[in-house]
Order: structure tokens, then sequence, then C-alpha cells
């Protein structure tokens, strides 16, 4: 699947998305710390707290769908084709 | 008292300047700016007069916190009765004049009347005085503004004026202040243009007297911190502006293109706020008076012009519901519009429901007398009827009115996506229902920012809510609602509501007020400032009929995406939201509320 990266986490990755290997059981956590080790960089401390809830303003979308709305990182990806990340950001 | 105590009547007919006490015994009640001149707006004309008459009024106010340093303390908001929707108009701007009408030593405004000829109002402090503006009448904003700052004699003078599109009457015409700040939505402007009105000059150096200024001081410095902690307003406004929005909302399924057509658009990250940066666009950040989020763009394109813009609005009305993305033209419409003095939303949302009247075959080609073709993915069309609009020429004339009485003309309404007449933003309802609801309930007609559900429905904020969810949502819709008018009220930007709540405001104006009010207490006056603006509207014969949503959210299913098949559920809503109001089940307001509320 696809791990897609917004705002001023692209900026600083340098990269508008990575592929990662999933099968439907992998959780999205998974797939985060596998985008991570394929990126060789860290970014899960910009998106969630300690506590594995997303910071105010920061989301992470299954097919569009956020996992705040499903079980969150423990959401199984399923046949989803893509996760959205984007650290806090907002606007009107 | 944070607030000046003294305030300017012009009569424009008689040519009269006087200075009356602010009504400081109605600012418990109401605060200031918008609640304080709603008030006084509605005390003063009749609700059926016709918006662009010499009886209607014009008032430009400021609220407790304009002018202090209170983070974003310099906003002002324009309130008239609107040709637009016919309805209560009140439009919110920032940039510095607000605070310098206050360091002019004036809480407000109020214009009545009509003049003769084209006149300005200059307010450098203690010389106020009404002058010719025929040198300047029919000229763009950049050269009124530069002519204005001359003239004055004072370099930092600030000017608010309308472009050609005011002076036009075009319905959603804007009113500009430092070049690029625009009071744009609900067509104040129009108002302006009809009372010969080309600009208001203000300079002056007196400070809002603060009860306890290290009290203050010390409040302000905790609220800064806040906001500067924040993930919103510390990180992603600042560094990426309102155009970070672009992809969160098309991802989520909700940035509609063409129309309405399209609940996605797929160019969006070419044209995307982090597009913006990472093609070399954008050259810095900027912000209003007071401001630590600095949210505002300056920007360079690569055919050479530099500018303010553009905002998500901007970006997506110009952009996506056109049905293209070329950054240049975006950047472009948007210059050229606050060059001539439109509101972006407006404009381009008119655009494209022309667009679309035109593929289907309502407006004919020869309308358009041998201008570009009226087709999605036209780039060029948008500053060719941009102009015509501005300037009522050919098929801009009937532009110029709004896209609503533009597609009733024609028979077919339906393709208007408008609510009271005035045109949606940039969020399709049927991927949102919360916001939804704030569009079909807004008293000045479709908007984003009188209850910006997108904060906690999309973005989480202050706590994440399902926006498919309907259970619950109208509590959180009569909370923002009331909310919203107090921060409109007190003289800051909305966008401070990423990182403060209720408490952190009620602090901030007790203490440059003196008032000692609760934080429920602030919330009634909130709702008291939203009950005043629904019965103005009321009585203007706005009834609750036009609480509701263009009717393609009803029956044409989200046509891809996350929200695929979703429709909007405001019929399940509605009776909730105006019981929870303390309205009659049919929307009318009984008169217990308004004497509980005191009005
Ligand atoms: S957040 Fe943006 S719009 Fe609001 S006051 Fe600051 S710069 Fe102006």
């Amino acid at each position: 699947m696809t791990v897609k990266f917004f705002a001023t986490l692209k900026l600083k990755l340098r990269v508008a998305s990575v592929s990662v290997e999933a099968s439907p059981a992998t959780t999205v956590g998974q797939a985060l710390r596998d985008a991570e080790r394929a990126l060789g960089s860290e970014f899960w401390l910009e998106i969630f707290d300690e506590a594995g809830t997303a910071r105010v303003g920061a989301m992470v979308l299954l097919d569009g769908v956020n996992i705040a709305h499903l079980q969150g990182v423990d959401t199984p990806v399923g046949t989803a084709e893509a996760l959205s990340i984007f650290p806090p950001a907002g606007g009107g | 008292m944070a607030y000046m105590g003294t305030m300017l009547r012009v009569n424009l007919t008689a040519g009269t300047i006087k200075r009356e006490n602010t009504p400081l015994d109605l600012a418990k009640k109401y605060v200031g700016g918008r609640g304080l001149a709603t008030r006084m707006l509605t005390n003063e004309i009749d609700p059926t007069v016709d918006p662009l008459s010499p009886e209607n009024k014009l008032i430009f106010a400021t609220g407790p916190l304009t002018n202090t340093n209170a983070p974003t303390g310099g906003r002002y908001m324009v309130v008239t009765k609107g040709p637009l929707t016919g309805g209560i108009a009140s439009s919110n701007s920032g940039g510095e004049w607000g605070a310098f009408l206050k360091k002019a030593g004036y809480d407000m405004i109020i214009f009545e009347g009509k003049s003769p000829k084209p006149v300005y109002l200059s307010v450098m402090g203690d010389d106020v005085q009404i002058k010719d503006a025929a040198h300047v009448w029919g000229k763009r904003v950049p050269e009124t503004t530069d002519i204005l700052i001359e003239e004055s004699g004072e370099k930092k003078a600030k000017v608010s004026c309308i472009g050609p599109a005011g002076e036009n009457l075009v319905y959603f015409a804007a009113i500009m202040n430092e070049k690029h700040r625009a009071a744009g939505r609900t067509g104040v402007g129009a108002v302006m243009g009809s009372k010969n009105l080309k600009a208001v000059v203000v300079h002056g150096d007196k400070k809002s007297p603060i009860p306890d200024q290290d009290a203050f001081r010390e409040i302000v410095r905790g609220k800064i911190t806040k906001i500067k902690e924040n993930g919103i307003t510390g990180e992603g406004l600042p560094k990426l502006g309102t155009k970070v929005l672009d992809n969160i909302i098309n991802e989520n399924g909700m940035y509609p293109s063409r129309n309405f057509q399209d609940v996605m658009y797929d160019g969006t990250s070419h044209m995307s706020g982090e597009a913006l940066i990472e093609k070399g666009y954008l050259k810095r950040n900027s912000g209003c008076y007071m401001c630590p989020i600095a949210c505002a763009r300056d920007v360079e394109l690569p055919n050479g012009r530099r500018g303010e813009g553009p905002e998500y609005e901007t970006g997506w009305a110009f952009g996506p519901m056109l049905g293209f993305h070329d950054l240049n033209v975006i950047c472009d419409a948007n210059f050229l519009c606050n060059d001539l003095g439109l509101d972006t939303i407006s404009a381009g949302v008119t655009l494209a429901c022309a667009m679309e009247m035109y593929e289907k075959g309502f407006i004919k080609k020869e309308e358009l007398e041998l201008g570009p073709e009226l087709t999605f993915g036209t780039s060029e069309a948008l500053p060719f009827y941009l102009k015509k609009m501005a300037y009522r020429e050919g098929i801009g004339d009937k532009m110029a009115q709004g896209s609503f009485r533009m597609a009733t003309e024609y028979g077919c309404p339906e393709f208007s996506m408008t609510c009271k007449k005035q045109e949606l933003p940039a969020y399709d309802p049927r991927g949102v229902q919360g916001m939804g609801m704030s569009y079909a309930t807004g008293n000045r007609g479709g908007d984003h920012v009188r209850s910006y559900l997108i904060s906690p429905e999309i973005l989480g904020a202050p706590e994440k809510l399902d926006p498919q969810a309907i259970e619950g949502k109208m509590k959180w819709l009569f909370i923002f609602q009331n909310l919203t008018a107090v921060i409109d009220s007190s003289g800051l930007c909305l966008f401070t509501s990423f990182a403060l709540g209720l408490d952190d405001y009620r602090d901030m104006i007790n203490a440059a007020t003196g008032f000692d009010l609760t934080s429920e207490e602030w919330m009634e006056v909130g709702e008291r400032i939203w009950n005043m603006e629904r019965n103005f509207n009321l009585l203007a014969g706005i009834g609750p009929e036009t609480d509701t949503l263009p009717k393609r959210f009803f029956t044409e299913p989200a046509n891809r995406g996350p929200n695929k098949g979703k429709l909007h559920r405001l019929p399940e809503m509605l009776p909730e939201y105006y019981q929870i109001r303390g309205w009659n089940a049919d929307g009318t307001m009984p008169k217990q509320k308004l004497e509980a509320l005191g009005l």
C-alpha cells in the first residue's frame, strides 16, 4: 500500500509517498512503522502523543477515513490502497 | 475600559459629521464589533429597507480588543443590510485598519444617507473631514490607496476602500483595506458604493485605555504561549497558511470541483499549499496587527507577478471549482479581484455556476459576445469574466447579481450553490454533516467562518467528531455559532480559536473591559447576538424556509472517495437545531425567547 505524506511532514521528509508491503491484517500502526523504516526517518511523534492518539490537528486517513473513527493505530488496513498522513495543520 | 468611548456619525446626504458617545451601556450585552454594530443597525433601520438605498446604514466597528496587544487584536467588522442575501450583512477584516481607527480615537463609524457626489472620509485623529473623491472614483484599489495615503500627508495612514466592483454595485463587492485585506463577503462594498463613499482613511496614535495594563499584559502573554505551542496555530498555519487545507479536504473526500458536481479534484497536489513552497513561489509569510500566527502569504509567480495570496478559499474558487489548477492563473485572478474589490468566493462560485449553465445549454454562445468559452477547464475565462462582472458588461451584468439571481433568471436555480443567495465555500456538505448545517442556518448566508465545524469534524480541534455522524452535532453548532459571535465582537481573528477556548476569551475581554462576566454569561452574549441577527433576517423577509441547502446535496450522492454515496441529512438535524435554540418547531422565534435574551 502507499503511505502519503502531506503538509510540513512532506516538506521535512522531502518525499510525497512511500510503498510498504501490507496484508489485510497489517495494522495502521505497523504500516506506519514500516514506512519509517523504508524512509530511514521517524515521524511517529509528529502525529501521535505517547498514548498513540493523534495530536490536535494531526490525522491519519485510511482511504480517506480518519482512523480516529475506526480502531486508531490498531485498525487493520484490509484492502485499503492508501494511508494519508497529516501533521497538525488547519486553516479556514 | 478598552473602548475609546467616542464614535462618528457621518450623514453623507447632508455632509455632516457628529461625534457621539459610544453606547457603552450596551457593551456588556453586545461586546463591540459585530454585536454592538448589529444592535445599532437594527435599532436604526427598517429591516425591509432597500440595501442599496440611502435609508440603509453602513457601520465600521471595532471591538474592545482591537488596538490592544491581545493576539490578532487588529480587526474590524463592517455591518449593514446586504444586497446579496437581503439580510444582515457583516464582514470582518484584518490588517491594521481597525487598530488605526481606534488610534484615531473612535470605536466605530456609522454612515447614513447618500452623498450627491463621490467622497471619502478622512479621519486623522481629531481632524475628521468629508473630502471630494472625484479623482479616485473609477480607480482600482491599489492606486486609490496610494493616492489617498499621499494626500493624507501621513505615510502610515491606513485606507479602506472600494474598487470598481463596489462603485458598480456588484452584489458581492468587497471593501479592501491596505490593498490586500478584504471585508469580502455579503456585498458590503456595494452598499459603500451606493452611498458614493469611496474610502475611509484613518490615522492616529491613541492607546486603548485598559484598566490594569500589567494584569492585561500577563493574561495576554499566557494566550500567546498557547497559540505558539498549538500545532495548528504554532506550526501548520505559519508555515503553510490556509492552503494547507487543499490536500486535507481533498483526501477527506469533500473538496468540491466543477460546481460541486464532483466531491474531489485530481490535480490538488499541483496547486496546494505544499506546492507553493516546493515550486519556490512562496517568498515569505506575514501577519496582521499583533498577530503571532502570521498566516498570510507573499508569493512571486513564474510570470513575474508578486502579491499576497491565495488563501484556501480563493485557490479553490479560482481553481478546482472551475476545473483547472494553474497557479499562475489562480494567483493572477486573486490579485485582480483584490484590485477590483470583488469577493473571490462569490465570484468563483458564480462563474462555476455559469459554466454548468453553459455546458448544459442554458447560457447560449451568442451571449458570450465572442468571449472565451464558459466551459470547465477554460482558464482564460476567469480573468475575462471577472472584469465583465466588476464593470457589469455583457453577461457580466447578470453574474454581478450573484449566481442565485442569475440562475433563477435562466430558470435553473438548482445550479446555484448558495445558501440564502450567498455562494458556498470549499467544503462539500455531503462529506461533513455539521458544516452543512452551519451553511444552512448561517445568518449571513452560505459561509464557513460563522461556525467553523470543520475544526472538530475534520481537524479534531478541540476534539475529533465523526464528520458523517449527526448525533450531538446540533449542540456543537449552537456552541460554535455563539462563541464565534463573541470572538467576532471582541476584535480578534477567528483563527485564534484553534488554540484558545471560551475561558481564554473571557479572560481577555474581562481584563480589557473591566467586566466580570463568567464564561456562561459570555456565551449568552453570543446567543443574544445570534438571535438578534436571525430576528432581523425574519423581519427582512428571510424566513425559516431558507434554512436549507442547494437541492444537489439531497439528490445527487457524492460521486467518489470515502463519502461515496452520501447525501446531506439536513431534515434529520434541523428540528433538533431549532429545539436547542429554543425556537418554535417551524423556525420562527417565540417572543419569550427574545425577551429572555433582552432583545
Ligand atoms: S491568523 Fe492570519 S488572518 Fe488571522 S490575524 Fe493572523 S495573519 Fe491575519
